[in-house]
């Protein structure tokens, strides 16, 4: 079973670390990832339940905002087990059992 | 704020002018663990409940503190539905 | 203002209007030998860094909704600060 994805980007590392903390501490959500696309671009990744990943990605997106500038946030519920596979969001051993 | 679930409607037809066309839910408390207490509270609903949700719900002067029941006799507000709660790590509950 | 325990989170995606992106936290409230005292509250997270685990100092009744930003919500519970150490 997928679990849902939440995503913050920002633009600067400490805003971005500011988000992750106040996710993992709004709801039972897990830090799998954050990822740098240059630019001073960095987004931070969290798994878990759809409404504890929405209510941890609105508590996130508040927590960066206080420290720097949010650039896009998104959750997705339930991603395909392809983009698990080959996205680094985490899940890619997961992914891979399940398609066996 | 406490948790609690709704268990009934309430209605009254002869009621303060003030409190027309508001929903009124009978909530009973519920403890960190999940399990029902004795106390139940009438409380005025501001987000949508139904019948047999898990809800959180603010009493005393700040139920007063939503566009609904501003100024209104009102001490007890349901100002949000519960997906999950989780207690030292351990998910109590999941809508 | 009392002291407490965060024991755990609450998530609720259907909030009362002002309440998007504040963080409920499951408070249990301690006596000053740091011992439970009386029923758990559900308590908004003023300060937003508090977490599972930690000891925290909160606000009860309407002042609460006054940590907040917007301070016209329904919230009879809020998290003002975190305790580095308690000295009795």
């Amino acid at each position: 079973m997928a679990e849902a994805l939440g995503m913050i980007e920002c633009r600067s590392f400490s805003a971005m670390v500011e988000s992750a903390d106040a996710m993992v501490k709004a709801a039972k959500v897990e830090l799998v990832s954050y990822e740098e696309t240059g630019g001073g671009y960095v987004t931070a990744i969290v798994r878990g339940d759809v409404a504890a990943v929405k209510a941890a990605v609105d508590a996130g997106i508040r927590g960066a905002e206080k420290v720097g500038e949010v650039i896009s946030t998104h959750v997705i519920a339930r991603p395909h087990l392809n983009i698990d596979l080959i996205l680094p969001l985490g899940r890619a051993d997961e992914a891979k059992d399940e398609l066996g | 704020m406490q948790l609690g679930r709704v268990t009934g409607t309430l209605v009254s037809s002869r009621k303060e002018p003030l409190m027309e066309g508001m929903k009124f839910l009978v909530v009973r408390q519920i403890d960190a663990d999940g399990g029902d207490t004795a106390s139940y509270v009438v409380a005025v609903d501001a987000v949508g409940a139904g019948i047999g949700e898990v809800v959180m719900y603010a009493s005393g002067s700040s139920a007063r503190q939503t566009q609904l029941t501003k100024d209104k006799p009102c001490d007890a507000v349901i100002m949000g539905i519960v997906d999950t709660w989780e207690v030292d790590g351990e998910t109590v509950f999941v809508k | 203002m009392q002291l407490g325990r965060v024991t755990g989170t609450v998530v609720a995606t259907v909030k009362s209007e002002g309440l998007e992106g504040v963080k409920f936290l499951i408070v249990q409230p301690l006596d000053k030998r740091q011992e439970p005292i009386g029923r758990p509250v559900i308590a908004a997270d003023a300060v937003h860094m508090a977490g599972p685990g930690e000891l925290v100092y909160f606000v009860a009744s309407r002042e609460a909704a006054e940590a907040l930003e917007p301070r016209f919500v329904p919230v009879d519970h809020a998290i003002v600060g975190i305790v580095d150490q308690v000295m009795t």
